[in-house]
């Protein structure tokens, strides 16, 4: 059946096999056909393994600092990229790993910069939309006066501190961004991400919730970076993929959009509700502060709210309990990773 | 380990254009140079001194796409396999105000994939590494005397993020590679600098009103008189480069250009008087702000013992004899 008639759009989705990742991805099947590009440097194969059978998702390993060119890959065929072209274009590739940071530095600015770049021709050649998830960093520290973030702030980041090739990588990636969006009239949308949390993040790896929940199920220890001061906002990763749904069908002028929670949470009491809910009697430790977990700042949401009709909807409690849920089942599975 | 040979080999990126043409001249005297460009803004009749020297040569490259020295046969005297690469000098960005647009993503991708490209090199060889900055990193202020540790932060949306985050991005880069790889690299941030060889049609302000003077026409500048600008010129400019190579000292980022201050009027008028040009040059705009960002030169100073050294007569005596030298050619492709 050669048509040029598109039944479904294809989707095309970087890092798609990461946390964030493949929630988007199983939430896209709903509407489209999703193209899941991922070279797991920090994504698992396990998070879409459950997406595998779909007669509309494929997945391709691929590393995005290089030339992707989709009509190449037999396993596509049946997506008739050629002919229906690409659509929608989620670009979430980029190595996260607060305890791996150090050995993934060069891949971090390689991957925003010829990575969002390689991803940014794709775009141009198939006249698709795009969806840049940025990220918080490119405000840089939490700010002394407490203000939340409006997105017109140029950012305060250290363009030479160890942690840059992540914070002014993710500000090059935009600059990249708004800059092919100019000279080749795109429509792309740059979607800053704050804190999130949820299934599917990898353990063991220095992201708070899950190293939580295993240790509290094990009766360790749970151990925050930092003293009893530390707080952050947490979203809940089913409110991210909405919002970024959101991101990619609004006005192509929108600007960047930030999405995040900004109920600020001390870290000890979401420990302490972790320990509650588990039924666990581990206590919790102080440890000396990873460079690449901060505090972050909070995101001001009213550009969301007002022009995307968003907000945060999943409450820290529900949050909590799919995590925890999903934790349980998975982490003699998850566990046996050789980190 | 003692060097094998007498001479360094110096790799200079961008060497075709005005900074790096003079930077090979000078490095030249002592050293074997690679020139590594692609001629997108530079032009080889700028290293035209140079060509049949046998310590130097030029090669017509892409650094956006991966550079390997030894499989270019006409470097093959100078030994690289053995003798190695000792220096980089990184210099290579495309650049043009007029022609931004066209430049814009050319300028992104030479100062991520081009940079890296080189770094690679510089790894591979252990060498030493010197990127050529911008003042155009610091966040836009009014302050004179902008040092080293100043705000870096830019609106990185705008149309001229393009140049701007991208010099920022380089730093990162340099930092980053330097930092896993362990080479000495140096970051000098450039302030306005002038001299001969810059380019015309480019609205670069020096030569723009050289270039008026010579022809008796009439300009009209978009700043106003009593706007203040520095101007560094280009040997002063080389030499500071040069030092914050030759350095050992341990420092990563430095400003190289001049803290004197000068009315855009003044400036006019010193060359209508070392032209004797009739030409009259119209100013757009009202007030005294800033054309150009001044430096804080004190770290040059200390660590490196620089100083700009040729007086704003001198380079422009210089500037102005090179143009009315070429202005028949010029004159003739405009």
């Amino acid at each position: 059946m050669a048509t040029t008639i598109i039944e479904k759009k294809n989707i095309l989705v970087t890092g798609g096999a990461g946390f964030i990742g493949s929630h988007l991805c199983e939430e896209l099947l709903r509407e489209g056909r999703v193209i899941c590009v991922d070279t797991f440097i920090t994504g698992q194969e396990a998070n879409i393994d459950h997406l595998l059978k779909h007669p509309d998702f494929e997945f391709i390993r691929h590393d995005i600092t290089l030339p992707l060119d989709l009509e190449s890959f037999p396993e596509l065929a049946r997506f008739q990229v050629k002919v229906q072209g690409v659509q929608e274009i989620y670009h979430l590739a980029c190595p996260t790993s607060p305890k791996k940071f150090e050995q993934y530095r060069l891949q971090t600015l390689i991957t925003n910069g010829a990575g969002t770049r390689q991803v940014m021709d794709v775009a141009v050649r198939y006249n698709a939309k795009v969806v840049y998830a940025s990220s918080s960093v490119i405000y840089g520290n939490r700010p002394q006066d407490g203000h939340s973030f409006r997105e017109e702030e140029f950012g305060s980041v250290d363009l030479l501190s160890p942690r840059a090739c992540y914070d002014e990588g993710k500000r090059f990636g935009e600059s990249v961004c708004a800059t092919y969006a100019e000279v080749h009239n795109l429509e792309v949308k740059i979607a800053r991400i704050f804190r999130t949390y949820g299934p599917r993040m990898p353990l063991y790896d220095g992201q708070l919730i899950p190293d939580f929940i295993t240790n509290a199920l094990e009766g360790k220890p749970l151990e925050i970076y930092g003293d009893e001061n530390f707080s952050t906002a947490l979203l809940y990763v089913s409110d991210l993929v909405d919002g970024l749904l959101k991101m990619m069908h609004a006005p192509k002028d929108i600007g960047p959009v930030n999405f995040g929670s900004d109920v600020d949470l001390p870290m000890l009491d979401v420990a302490r509700r972790i320990l509650q809910m588990t039924g666990s009697a581990a206590g919790v430790e102080f440890k000396p502060p990873l460079l690449f977990l901060t505090e972050l700042g909070l995101p001001n949401l009213v550009k969301a709210k007002e022009k995307l009709g968003w907000v945060p909807l999943v409450t820290l409690e529900n949050g909590l309990k799919e995590t925890i849920a999903y934790t349980m089942a998975n982490r003699h599975l998850l566990s046996f990773h050789p980190f | 380990m003692a060097p094998l040979y007498d001479k360094k080999t110096i790799l200079v990126t961008g060497g075709a254009g005005c900074l790096g043409s003079y930077l090979c001249e000078a490095l030249a005297r002592k050293a074997q140079v690679i020139c590594v460009d692609n001629f997108s803004t530079g032009t080889p009749a700028n290293l035209q001194a140079l060509l049949q020297q046998p310590n130097f040569e030029l090669i017509r490259h892409d650094i956006n796409e991966p550079l390997d020295l030894e499989a270019h046969r006409e470097l093959e005297r100078f030994h690289i396999r053995v003798h190695g690469i000792q220096e980089v000098y990184h210099l290579a960005c495309p650049t043009s105000y007029v022609a931004a647009n066209e430049y814009r993503l050319a300028t992104m991708q030479t100062n991520s994939t081009g940079l890296r490209h080189i770094l690679e090199l510089t790894a591979r060889y252990k060498a030493k590494f010197l990127l050529t900055s911008s003042s155009d990193v610091y966040e836009p202020s009014d302050e004179p005397y902008i040092s080293e540790d100043a705000r870096c932060w830019n609106d990185h949306l705008l149309p001229q993020a393009a140049y701007i985050e991208s010099k920022r991005f380089a730093e990162t880069l340099v930092e980053t590679y330097a930092d896993i790889h362990h080479f000495p690299a140096k970051i000098v941030r450039v302030f306005r600098s002038y001299g001969p060889r810059m380019k015309l049609g480019e609205g670069l302000l020096v030569p723009e009103i050289v270039q008026a003077a010579l022809s008796h026409e009439d300009l009209e500048l978009p700043f106003s008189e009593d706007a203040r600008l520095s101007l560094c010129y280009v040997t002063d400019m080389i030499d500071g480069l040069m030092k914050a190579m030759d350095h050992n000292l341990d420092f990563r980022v430095i400003n190289i250009g001049s803290d004197q201050e000068t009315y855009l009027g003044m400036l006019v008028e010193h060359v209508m008087k070392l032209t004797g040009s009739t030409a009259r040059i119209r100013f757009r705009s009202q007030g005294d702000g800033r054309v150009s960002p001044v430096p804080n030169i004190h770290k040059a100073r200390q660590l490196l013992q620089w100083i700009p050294l040729v007086r704003m007569d001198e380079g422009l005596k210089h500037m102005i004899e090179y143009m009315r030298s070429k202005h028949h050619e010029v004159t003739f492709q405009h």
